[in-house]
């Protein structure tokens, strides 16, 4: 039985050894250098062998426009407010915007969630964390047993514990996962799907802080976007693929209530 | 020593690699890709009816403004907006129609924004004309000789879902010497929420 | 060059050693498809066979090869295309007569006690008792009539129905379907008089039937001047049925 086992890959092995020694013993040592060689290139590509060497991130100086991608962004301001329009934060906590000037500055329209993914939560400043996915799958597996238990069943108290283990709140990890900013259009509190091209719009990236931040500043990063014309890996040609931060920089945080103001209010700007 | 098998050669891999070289080079050089999936393009102009074989589409009125006003939001264009008034009468079956998009006369493509009563995409049914807007945030530069491409497939994805489909596409009018003063204007429209489509909606020259 | 197959010489000087069969391996797989394996054939006096005899079981693996392969890249038919959408008439009957719709679906989130997450299977019979054009719309349960749009024309469908109590006739589509094919009403609700259920009456609270058998009339609009052939009942798909009409 143990050999039956061991079979497939054994002879696969055996299979793919004899076809390999059956070429390099054809071959002259020239050849097998250069067979070597070729190998190792290609082993490596995947490892990303060939990419550049990241540079350092460049400064981010608010009010000078960066390229990004198909953007060309200008970081304004920080701001924080209590609610903004729709986006109410847990009580204690308030919500902080970073207001951008973007255009697309290519031929397409680009998604605001490219521009979204380009700009993570500032880290180290209190941003909330996204919602650990174990709650919503613990409530959807519960949800047959839930229907189902009107009439007593046998199987109900082992299925008890496993219903009130995503409860129970597993240790924090260190570097917790944060959450993509919400793009709102601040001219009219509207979100914009797709940004069209060589359209200036002034957008507040938004995320729910912790009450306990006071600081004068963020650390806002900016990553670069990398055009994949064909994906090998995933299949999924023609996409902006986020690459390693590009620009780094703190951005004073506005107290003021300005920004709620501003964003907060469809349609209060002139019509 | 060898018993019974050739060697490597120079000449033997040099045709292998020549032969594939040669093979790859053929596929990219022909024309394999154009043609095969060409949509079959309709084209039209404001208050004209065309058939789309799943679908009648009618391009009822064109209208731009800087503000569209709508029941839940009133959105301001970052640009301007182009408001494109439609018809669809679907023809064969039950149909969503996910395309919409306006091109400028320099190629760079537009697509719509879903804001108040503005649609994206719209589904009907055969037995009746339905009526929907569609509301494009666009930069000045595209007005002039800007055209919109409607259809059942999405454009998303380069136009993967138009592949050897009818594809509508309808000049919006707007001329060089226009453009200026309608960027310049400081409209707002109401655009109507989707329903059935009424005479006054069919018909052409419905001015906002 | 090494040929990995079958080379076209088995090695240097092969003209002397013409191919023959080592013993105890099937033929068609010559000494030499795996270099090393076998020690060269002895000479022999056996004629040369040609590319086709030599190769022939591939050859005849091809077509089946092609047969895996076409199959393993059209999972899409069955994945996508062929659960959404009608596309199998499971009964055909003339007007008046009693269809029967059998289909099978994955109850996810079913209130009934014991059905939540299993696969049911749905029978519902169905007559047609009439299919007319009518001038104008009934009320909905609440605010006024719909007024029957320019264009079209309106259609009663009346439809006995009879089930077992408590069958989920969720998405429920009743369609006609004009002689050139073109199909009206395929959406489940019906917005002309704000039912939710085509197969319930309006004021079902869900959509679990409650009566053994029951009359429902659902309105469809249709292009004006065509000519409606047949009825189809379904509840999404694939299966439906097909009352031809008169």
């Amino acid at each position: 039985m143990k050999h039956a086992r061991n079979d497939g890959p054994d002879l696969a092995f055996r299979l793919g050894r004899r076809v390999v020694t059956a070429v390099v013993d054809d071959m002259s040592t020239v050849q097998r250098v250069g067979v070597g060689v070729a190998g190792a290139l290609v082993a490596l590509t995947p490892f990303g062998a060939w990419s550049e060497a990241q540079a350092q991130a460049d400064p981010l100086i608010p009010g000078t426009a960066v390229e990004v991608g198909p953007f060309e962004l200008t970081v304004e301001k920080a701001a924080v407010a209590d609610e903004l329009g729709w986006l109410v934060p847990e009580p204690g906590n308030h919500m902080l915007a970073v207001v951008v000037d973007v255009t697309n500055t290519g031929d397409v329209p680009e998604y605001s969630t490219t521009l979204a993914d380009a700009v993570p939560a500032p880290r180290g400043v209190g941003i909330v964390p996204e919602e650990p996915l174990g709650n919503l799958g613990g409530d959807l597996l519960a949800e047959p047993d839930a229907a189902i238990g009107t009439e007593p069943e046998p199987d109900a108290a082992p299925d008890t514990p496993a219903g009130t283990a995503p409860a129970d709140p597993s240790p924090a990890p260190e570097d917790p996962e944060l959450p993509s900013p919400t793009v709102v259009n601040i001219a009219d509190g509207t979100s914009r799907s797709a940004l069209n091209p060589g359209v200036p719009y002034r957008l507040a990236l938004i995320w729910e802080q912790s009450g306990d931040f006071a600081g004068a500043s963020v650390p806002v990063e900016i990553a670069g976007l990398d055009w994949v014309e064909e994906d090998f890996a995933g299949l999924d040609d023609g996409h902006w693929s986020v690459g390693e931060v590009a620009f780094a920089g703190d951005v004073a945080v506005e107290q003021a209530r300005e920004a709620d103001d501003e964003a907060a209010a469809p349609g209060a700007a002139q019509p | 020593m060898r018993h019974g098998r050739r060697r490597v050669t120079w000449r033997g891999t040099a045709l292998v690699v020549g032969a594939v070289t040669a093979g790859c080079a053929l596929v990219t050089a022909l024309p394999l890709d154009s043609g095969v999936d060409d949509p079959f393009v309709v084209e039209g102009a404001v208050g004209e009816t065309l058939d789309l074989d799943y679908a009648e589409l009618t391009v009822t009125d064109v209208r731009v403004a800087d503000t569209v006003a709508g029941f839940a939001e009133t959105a301001l264009a970052g640009g301007t907006f182009v408001v494109v008034d439609v018809t669809w009468r679907a023809t064969q079956q039950a149909t969503t129609f996910a395309g919409a998009e306006i091109t400028d006369a320099r190629g760079r493509r537009y697509w719509p924004a879903a804001l108040g009563d503005c649609a994206v995409s719209v589904s009907t049914q055969p037995g009746y004309a339905w009526h929907a807007t569609y509301c494009f945030d666009v930069p000045q530069e595209a007005l002039a000789g800007a055209t919109v491409r409607l259809a059942r497939g999405s454009q998303s994805e380069e136009y993967a879902e138009q592949r050897r489909d009818a594809v509508a596409v309808v000049g919006l009018g707007i001329t060089a010497d226009e453009a200026p003063a309608l960027w310049e204007a400081t409209e707002t429209v109401t655009p109507e929420p989707q329903g059935f489509a009424t005479p006054a909606t069919t018909g052409e020259g419905d001015e906002g | 060059m090494t040929t990995l197959v079958t080379p076209a010489v088995p090695g240097p000087g092969g003209e002397h050693y013409p191919r023959q069969p080592a013993p105890g391996l099937p033929p068609g797989r010559p000494p030499g498809m795996l270099p090393g394996s076998v020690p060269p054939g002895p000479p022999s006096r056996a004629p040369r066979r040609g590319w086709w005899r030599r190769n022939a079981v591939w050859l005849l693996l091809l077509p089946l090869a092609v047969v895996v392969a076409a199959g393993a890249s059209s999972f899409r038919v069955w994945a996508f295309w062929w659960p959404t959408g009608l596309h199998e008439e499971v009964d055909r009957v003339a007007q008046g007569g009693v269809a029967h719709l059998t289909s099978e679906y994955l109850d996810l989130w079913s209130t009934v006690p014991g059905r939540a997450g299993t696969t049911v299977v749905r029978e519902v019979d169905v007559t047609v008792t009439g299919v007319e054009q009518v001038t104008a719309l009934p009320a909905p349960l609440y605010g006024d009539p719909t007024p029957i749009p320019e264009g079209s024309a309106a259609y009663a469908v009346r439809l006995h129905l009879a089930a077992e109590p408590q069958t989920d006739l969720l998405g429920c589509q009743v369609v006609l379907v004009a002689d050139d094919g073109t199909r009206y009403g395929e959406d489940t609700s019906d917005a002309l008089t704000g039912t939710l259920n085509r197969c319930l009456p309006a004021d079902a609270e869900d959509s679990l039937s409650v009566e053994p058998a029951w009359d429902v009339t659902s309105y469809v609009l249709v292009d004006p001047g065509v000519t409606v052939a047949e009825v189809w009942l379904a509840f999404g798909g694939p299966e439906y049925v097909t009352i031809d009409l008169p």
